[in-house]
């Protein structure tokens, strides 16, 4: 991209996305009641009428339905960049169309696209409510693993989610799903069963595992203000190539370091969260061990491939309301920490793709960041990154240097 | 038996196993380089590589992708070494000529000191041991070459037929060999006939040909500037200092010596061949900036007794001028001489042959991929032994002829 398709790019961002905090000042004076897209109450036809405008327009049909309308858009920006790859200073990030609402107050549905070509359909999917305990979701969404993936990318408090959600919790997947909660939502519960549009890894061979099935589980417990949650998943897992990816390398960890995996793949995560006031802790240990049968040099079985890693990150907000607020700024840090090894170690450590002991590798890395919210529609944040990496095992020929990036996003989300 | 007992009920079988562990390491630390490239017996190699790795590797052996392997030899186990599939002409999917890394996956791994090991598949000889037989005769008259020895080599437990385990030349090799690590290291890279002629300014002209195998990162300039000045000294300098300029910048001595080897040898496609220069290496010392040529690939060495030994020397740029300088032509003669000396010595050469062949021919007749037929294989052994033994007496007669002298 030549520098002034980049800067009309980030020209074309910044109009998009602050334009609409002029006139959302103004409405940002509006009560405190007007707090999500379902309780929005901007009457624009009357207190009977069909158009209301909250958060996002909305559409009704008497107390018989309601349809909200939405679109996101966020613009990154990087700021710095010690990687050393040469790279587009500017970057559309999610940008996203959708309807939801609730039919017959008992039907809630989404509809989400990306406006892009690869992987248009974000959340399509209806949600039943049978009771307070048991509600029934089937369509294409998240599967339940990992808390930080399944917050919405336009509610993080970072820019980017860790590299241990990105690299461990699974995406979208169609399926259906049974959740519910208990009294004052004490407990929370979700499980669903997927069927995987694509094997997990792209296959080394002819498999014929496509659409192989995901099943996955959720508990949260809410004892007061603090939350803890267990969740696994299980799926088959065709031979494959596995690498890692990282918040500097795309196309992995080490790009060049991939493992041969077979059989299944186990997740286990466990999560917990704790908020006083207007400072609010949370962390995630996440783990996924892959199966390699038949995958050593003798093709006999070889130890699982490990990779684990966590987070945890602390959000203190030091002006707004400690609760939802429409305008509010918040200081942030995160540790988080992706790493690889096999299950065994008594071998001499390797980097082969069949290698039964697999020479551990791990990335650490810091992230302070700062989020503005400057209406109820839009949200300015600013990260700076620093990632090192660890080989104990020192039998890598060059490991990347610790570096920093910083980036900043601009958010519109209606 | 009472509990007082107990230790001594662990102690014992401890000091045991520690024993036999002992006598395990005792007899792996007696294995070195020099065993493994002992040439006087006929190695088995043992390769565990996945099958369909191994289906891969053959099926697509003109690519130079490695697969894992774990590889076996004299009770040694090394695992997670990469294999590949390597060879120029000698390429083939049915017995793939193989190249050992060791260090593919751990910058730690090396066996027995070694960074890598070449398994040549032998399909350009139908005799399967010209190419060990003149590497032994480099050797044995001076020449740096590569240590090479015969092994069955059995893949998945099934035998995969005759190789030759070749030492690489590489920065452990220019130790053992130069006595230097440090040095620039290349491997001649044959693109079309070159005979040594200068090619211009042009470093990229230089870097076409000649590929580094050490010294990978340095600049262009530091690797290939002392090679275009070498063949700028060798085509522009006058005849009364060729041998002071351009012996600075290459070992003459050492360069002639493996010419004479060559010719006592009949290679015909090596640094003097039909062709231009061929299967070579090029070390350039780290303190002395001079280079030096190592021999490499001789599957063409040992065809045809009375080859011509002159042959390709008017064309070649670098022989044709040392050989005008009367000193270096002396040198050279006297090296003629010395090896044909060398080959004829209690009948050397012969005897060479003759063991070598005897060393693989049970395993040569129950190679099940090899690409001709045991009569071929046995007719062509006669021919090399009859090269052994008349070769040396034309290449005397010869020198005489052309160089004068005794």
């Amino acid at each position: 991209m030549n520098s002034s398709n980049r800067a009309r790019n980030i020209a074309c961002a910044v109009a998009l996305i602050v334009t609409p905090a002029v006139p959302a000042g103004v409405l940002a004076q509006t009560t405190s009641e007007e707090q999500t897209t379902s309780k929005g109450t901007s009457t624009q036809d009357g207190e009977a009428g069909v158009f209301r405008m909250g958060d996002s327009p909305s559409l009704r049909l008497g107390d018989q339905a309601r349809v909200d309308l939405h679109a996101r858009i966020q613009a990154d920006v990087s700021l710095q960049d010690e990687s050393g790859l040469e790279g587009d200073r500017f970057a559309w990030g999610n940008r996203r169309v959708g309807v939801s609402g609730v039919l017959f107050k008992r039907v809630e549905f989404q509809i989400e696209r990306e406006l892009s070509v690869e992987e248009p359909w974000r959340d399509v999917f209806a949600d039943v409510r049978v009771h307070r305990a048991l509600r029934i979701r089937a369509g294409h969404f998240k599967v339940p693993f990992s808390m930080e993936r399944t917050t919405s990318a336009f509610d993080l408090d970072f820019i980017a989610r860790a590299a241990s959600v990105t690299g461990i919790s699974p995406g979208r997947e169609t399926g259906i799903m049974l959740h519910g909660r208990g009294p004052r939502r004490f407990f929370e519960y979700e499980f669903g069963v997927f069927r995987l549009a694509e094997p997990p890894l792209p296959p080394s061979v002819e498999s014929g595992t496509d659409g192989a099935m995901l099943t996955a589980a959720r508990f949260t417990f809410t004892p007061g203000t603090a939350s803890i949650g267990i969740a696994f998943t299980g799926s088959r897992l065709p031979e494959s190539l596995h690498g890692l990816s990282g918040h500097f390398d795309d196309d992995g960890l080490l790009s060049s370091e991939d493992f041969y995996v077979n059989g299944r793949r186990r997740r286990l995560g466990v999560e917990g969260r704790w908020t006083a006031g207007t400072l609010s802790i949370k962390g995630e240990l996440l783990r996924q061990a892959d199966s390699r049968e038949g995958e050593s040099v003798s093709n006999s079985d070889l130890s699982d491939l490990i990779v684990d890693g966590g987070y945890i990150s602390g959000v203190w907000r030091i002006v707004g309301s400690p609760r939802r607020s429409r305008r509010a700024v918040d200081v942030a840090v995160r540790f988080e920490r992706l790493g690889f090894h096999s299950a065994a170690q008594s071998d001499a450590p390797s980097l082969g793709p069949r290698a039964d002991h697999i020479a551990p590798l791990r990335q650490d890395a810091w992230t302070f960041g700062g989020t503005w919210l400057v209406n109820r529609w839009v949200k300015v944040q600013v990260n700076a990154i620093r990632q090192s990496f660890v080989d104990e095992t020192g039998i890598r020929p060059e490991i990347p240097q610790a570096r920093w990036r910083s980036l900043m996003r601009l958010q519109f989300a209606m | 038996m009472s509990d007082r007992h107990a230790p001594s009920r662990v102690i014992r079988p401890a000091c045991l196993l520690a024993f036999l562990l002992l006598l395990r390491a005792g007899s792996v630390g007696a294995q070195t380089a020099s065993t493994l490239f002992d040439d006087s017996i006929l190695h088995t190699l043992q390769i565990a590589i996945h099958s369909r790795d191994w289906d891969r590797l053959r099926s697509t052996y003109l690519e130079n992708d490695y697969y894992p392997a774990d590889l076996t030899w004299n009770g040694i186990r090394v695992t997670n070494v990469g294999v590949r599939s390597r060879g120029r002409g000698s390429r083939s999917g049915v017995k793939p000529g193989l190249e050992i890394d060791f260090a593919r996956y751990s910058t730690r791994g090396q066996f027995l000191g070694l960074q890598g090991l070449v398994l040549d598949n032998l399909l350009q000889d139908k005799s399967m041991i010209r190419e060990r037989v003149a590497t032994a005769f480099l050797r044995r008259f001076g020449v740096p070459a590569s240590r090479e020895a015969f092994a069955t080599v059995f893949v998945n437990g099934e035998y995969a037929g005759l190789y030759a385990m070749v030492e690489e030349v590489d920065s452990g090799f220019a130790q053992r060999a130069l006595g230097d690590a440090n040095g620039a290291l290349f491997e001649y890279r044959w693109l079309r006939p070159y005979y040594g002629e200068y090619r211009g300014d042009d470093l990229d002209l230089y870097r076409q040909l000649f590929e580094p195998r050490a010294r990978e990162y340095d600049s262009v300039f530091d690797l290939y500037d002392p090679i275009r000045e070498l063949f700028r000294a060798i085509n522009d300098t006058p005849a009364e200092s060729f041998r002071a300029a351009v012996g600075m910048r290459l070992d003459l001595a050492a360069l002639l010596r493996l010419v004479a080897a060559d010719v006592l040898l009949g290679e015909a496609d090596g640094i003097v061949s039909f062709a231009g220069m061929n299967n070579f290496y090029l070390h350039r010392h780290s303190t002395t900036q001079r280079h030096q040529f190592v021999p490499w690939d001789k599957d063409y060495a040992l065809f045809q007794w009375n080859y011509p030994i002159t042959d390709g020397t008017s064309e070649h740029a670098l022989i044709r001028r040392a050989l005008d300088d009367p000193e270096l032509r002396t040198l050279y003669a006297g090296f003629l001489v010395e090896a044909v000396e060398s080959a004829t010595a209690a009948g050397w050469l012969e005897q060479e042959a003759q063991r070598a062949y005897e060393q693989i021919r049970e395993a040569v007749l129950a190679d099940p991929v090899k690409p001709y037929t045991n009569q071929e294989f046995e007719a062509e052994v006669a021919v090399v032994v009859d090269l052994a033994r008349r070769r040396p007496a034309f290449v005397l007669s010869e020198v005489r002829r052309l160089f004068g002298g005794r």
